[in-house]
Formats: C-alpha cells, sequence, structure tokens
C-alpha cells in the first residue's frame, strides 16, 4: 500500500487537543462543587492531553495544566470538602451574620 | 493517515476490563440489593451550601438514582444535564476501549468538529447561570 501525499495543506485536526482544554476547563470550573467528577475530567484531560501533545497538537500543553490542577484539586476537595462543610463553613457564616458594614 | 501502528498497552486494557467490571457489579448491587440502594447517599455540594445558589452538577446522583429506577421524567427534572450528557460518555467510552483494542485506529482518527466541544462548556455554563434564575427554577433538583 503506498501512501499518496495530499497536494493542498490539510487543516490539522486538533480534536484531542480541544477535547483537553475543555475537559481540563470543566475540572477546574467543577470542582467546588463535585470534586469527584473533577477528578475524572481531570485524568481525561491529562491523557488526551499528552496524546494530543505527541502529535504536537494545538492546546495540548494548556490541557495537561489544567487537568493535573483540577486533579489535585478534586483530591484536596474529597478529602477536606466534607470536613469544611461540617465544621468551617457555619462558623464562617455565623461570623459574616455578625459584621457591621 | 497511516501512522506506524504502536503495540496494545497492556495496562490500558486492564484498566478498562477493570472499570466495566466495576460499574456493572456497583449496578446490579444497586438494582438487587436494598441495602446498598441505603448507602448511596447524595453528595453534599460545597458551592451549594457555601451560597445557597445551585451548581451545574446538583441533583446529578438524584438523576442517576431515578434512572436506575427507570423514571426518566424524574431524572430529567433531577438534572436535565447529568441525563443528556450521558450518550456522549457513552461515545467516550466507545472511543477509548476502540483506541485501546482496535490496532486500525489511532489517537489522531478521533474527529469532532471544534464547534461541538465548545459548545459543550457553554451549555454548561448557560445552564448553571439558567438553573438559577427563578423563570427557570423548574431545571433546579426537586
Amino acid at each position: 500500500m503506498t501512501d499518496t501525499k495530499p497536494v493542498a495543506v490539510v487543516s490539522q485536526n486538533n480534536t484531542l487537543g480541544i477535547i483537553s482544554l475543555v475537559a481540563g476547563i470543566i475540572g477546574v470550573i467543577l470542582f467546588v462543587c463535585c470534586s469527584y467528577i473533577s477528578v475524572v475530567l481531570g485524568i481525561v484531560a491529562l491523557i488526551c492531553g499528552i496524546l494530543a501533545y505527541q502529535q504536537k497538537q494545538q492546546f495540548a500543553l494548556a490541557g495537561i495544566i489544567l487537568g493535573a490542577i483540577s486533579i489535585v484539586l478534586g483530591i484536596i476537595f474529597v478529602i477536606v470538602g466534607q470536613v469544611f462543610i461540617r465544621e468551617l463553613l457555619p462558623v464562617i457564616q455565623r461570623e459574616i451574620r455578625m459584621m457591621r458594614f | 493517515m497511516n501512522l506506524p501502528v504502536k503495540p496494545v498497552k497492556r495496562w490500558a486494557e486492564w484498566i478498562l476490563l477493570l472499570f466495566t467490571l466495576v460499574t456493572i457489579v456497583l449496578v446490579y448491587f444497586y438494582v438487587a440489593s436494598p441495602a446498598f440502594r441505603d448507602m448511596v447517599q447524595p453528595h453534599q455540594c460545597l458551592f451549594s451550601e457555601a451560597t445557597g445558589l445551585l451548581c451545574p452538577a446538583c441533583g446529578g446522583t438524584r438523576a442517576i438514582i431515578h434512572l436506575l429506577d427507570g423514571q426518566l421524567i424524574l431524572a430529567l427534572k433531577s438534572n436535565l444535564l447529568a441525563v443528556l450528557i450521558l450518550p456522549i460518555i457513552a461515545y467516550g467510552t466507545f472511543t477509548a476501549s476502540r483506541l485501546v483494542f482496535d490496532r486500525n485506529f489511532g489517537p489522531s482518527d478521533i474527529k469532532i468538529a471544534p464547534f461541538w466541544l465548545w459548545s459543550l462548556l457553554a451549555a454548561l455554563i448557560i445552564f448553571w447561570i439558567i438553573r438559577n434564575l427563578p423563570y427557570f427554577s423548574f431545571l433546579g433538583p426537586l
């Protein structure tokens, strides 16, 4: 089988890079509310980003960085979040209510 | 595009197999045993607790529970996005398993128009804003 090279320059396929970027953005946005989803999306963004980086696609590095951030934040908030809701949040809300502006 | 065929990564096969098995076992236990069903509690949302607003995933657990019970309308009322996003997750899992098992299918063969990927992000953000408006309160969880 012979490879025929296309005459015109084919526009680069950036699908993996954009998947990685979008998953990373959603993961970083969602870490406050649902950290589990954020961890999963971060893993998706990291894997897609690495695959895209090997093919020199656009947005690959951004996706890798955002994926790593959302994995780290997600794991921290999975561990800390429920304790934060139970212990710290009532205190903070009470303090805010007591404040005089 | 003909890339040199890479050997299939064994660990990726095992991870996919484990993922499938765990999903099947969890769904089986959920449907079969009432004790396990009682253990599934909705996850407390930090954003919702702190601000009183709804996040885009609020009601997601309830939506999946209603889906497993076979009540589609209740699931859609709990969280529209979580139900509508399931086919996308299914397609993603299918593509990932094709990447692992199909030797003629490389990462550069995945082609989705960028418009749809960006509109997914836009849909999430619009859904987040809209479900907190009083007029669209039917989008919130019950």
